[in-house]
């Protein structure tokens, strides 16, 4: 090295140059700081409408939903919209709904035991599967009594809720995102229907299913609201 | 707590350039009433990164070579090409949900950079090797490197006790700008030591479908972590092979 060299590295810009390498370096080191702010699970969004009046939203009693195939139950009562994680290993999902209402008709019961009861009216006999909320599943998802209170001190106020299946198809595409986050599965929806047509009308408003949209892809108009 | 993180580390990022920038205007100053003098060509450079392997002492998951070939014209202008090989292992960076045994990413191939770079430093025309402070700009090029990616969980837990897990394997090219500084000083004759910091520009990876399938890279070589590899850094031993001096 000349000495010429060492003169000028001696001044005032080592030091600046030196600060610059230090700092360069450290961050170098700070800027690996890996972690995913991907949302990788996207479901299904339904929006819940009146259909006496469908600019309002509809906010069903007791709502509860069953992927077929799945035993796990989906508790949706009290909401305006619904969200439902799809099959990524299928092209088709297919769901059981429970829907609870207010109506006006209604009917007692009284329980035996806490998993048998009697229907005042028929007299028949009735055991009960599975409780979700209110929700008294006698005969696996297709047969339930939701149950609203007693009015004395045996009988119990029930009402049938409406049941449905819900069928979507769609198609699947797997995406590698990055190292930290992995994969996320987006839906492009082909299809929605309802398969008994008694809880309401559907509407598709986008047909993609991905984590660059928050809004609904389907509007749901429920019939006796 | 990540917006924070992010925000500190665009605020260090700007500091960097600004020093950066107060470094390079002084020394310009000072190099402003000197003319292009001298020899058009005064030889050919060849630079050997030791950063890369170095690094890899303390990071087994990543290796890298790069070497460089640099002409110097007038003292001035430094065309220059980098040729270079990385692997990377990012498995273990997978941080979504708990990783299952045997995930893995890898990626690995050459890399080729074209560019040049400005000497700010003082230019002494009658000096074949001279200390060299330069600031230069580069287009990159990783053409087909390999990766590989495997047993990636897609999350399906309503439906399925166990994921199904996400496979592909290919090869794709990506394509990246740099901005670069440096200084390089002889030690003995044509021998000169060197160091370089250099900011990646947005990393442009071409992405691979098949069918059902999207794969994003998040390495490539070259570049490294597409969003955490911005700043990288070379530290050179070189070889300055002169052309003879008719003067």
């Amino acid at each position: 090295m000349n000495w010429k060299f060492v003169k000028i590295m001696s001044d005032n810009s080592l030091r600046k140059i030196t600060l610059f390498f230090v700092v360069g370096f450290s961050l170098f080191i700070s800027c690996n700081n890996e972690h995913c702010d991907e949302v990788i699970n996207t479901p299904l969004r339904i929006d819940l409408y009146k259909y006496s009046d469908t600019s309002q939203k509809a906010t069903p009693k007791a709502l509860i939903i069953q992927g077929i195939g799945t035993d796990s139950i989906l508790d949706f009562s009290q909401e305006s919209q619904i969200n439902l994680p799809l099959n990524k290993n299928s092209n088709k999902s297919e769901y059981l709904i429970a829907l609870m209402y207010d109506k006006e008709e209604w009917n007692t019961l009284k329980f035996i035991t806490d998993n048998i009861f009697v229907d005042n009216a028929t007299n028949d006999t009735l055991e009960v599967e599975k409780k979700v909320g209110d929700f008294y599943f006698t005969n696996g998802f297709n047969s339930a009594i939701y149950l609203s209170g007693n009015i004395d001190s045996v009988s119990y106020i029930y009402y049938t809720p409406l049941f449905d299946t819900l069928s979507i198809a769609y198609y699947n595409q797997n995406e590698f995102v990055s190292a930290e986050c992995g994969c996320l599965s987006s839906q492009m929806l082909l299809n929605v229907e309802f398969k008994r047509d008694k809880i309401g009308d559907i509407e598709l408003l986008h047909t993609l299913i991905n984590n660059q949209n928050n809004e609904a892809q389907v509007k749901v108009f429920l019939n006796y609201y | 707590m990540k917006l924070k993180l992010k925000f500190s580390s665009i605020i260090i990022n700007w500091i960097a350039i600004l020093i950066l920038l107060l470094s390079s205007t002084s020394l310009l100053a000072e190099d402003k009433k000197k003319k292009w003098e001298g020899k058009t060509f005064y030889g050919v450079s060849v630079d050997l990164d030791v950063f890369s392997p170095i690094l890899h002492l303390f990071n087994r998951d990543r290796l890298g070579f790069n070497a460089s070939v640099q002409a110097d014209f007038f003292h001035h202008l430094y065309p220059e090409i980098v040729v270079g090989y990385d692997r990377f292992d990012a498995s273990d960076e997978y941080s979504y949900s708990t990783p299952i045994s045997g995930n893995l990413y890898k990626v690995n191939g050459l890399y080729m950079k074209f560019g040049a770079a400005y000497n700010l430093w003082k230019k002494i025309p009658d000096k074949m090797v001279l200390p060299n402070a330069y600031i230069g700009v580069m287009y990159a090029v990783a053409p087909k490197y390999s990766y590989e990616i495997q047993n990636y969980p897609i999350e399906n837990s309503y439906w399925n006790k166990e994921p199904s897990l996400f496979s592909s394997k290919g090869k794709t090219t990506a394509h990246w700008g740099e901005i670069f500084v440096g200084l390089k000083t002889p030690i003995v004759n044509g021998l000169c030591l060197g160091w370089e910091v250099i900011y990646k520009l947005p990393l442009y990876a071409k992405l691979q479908k098949e069918e059902n399938k999207i794969i994003h890279q998040s390495y490539a070589p070259g570049y490294g972590d597409k969003e955490y590899g911005k700043w990288g850094f070379r530290y050179t031993i070189s070889y300055f092979f002169h052309k003879q001096n008719n003067k």
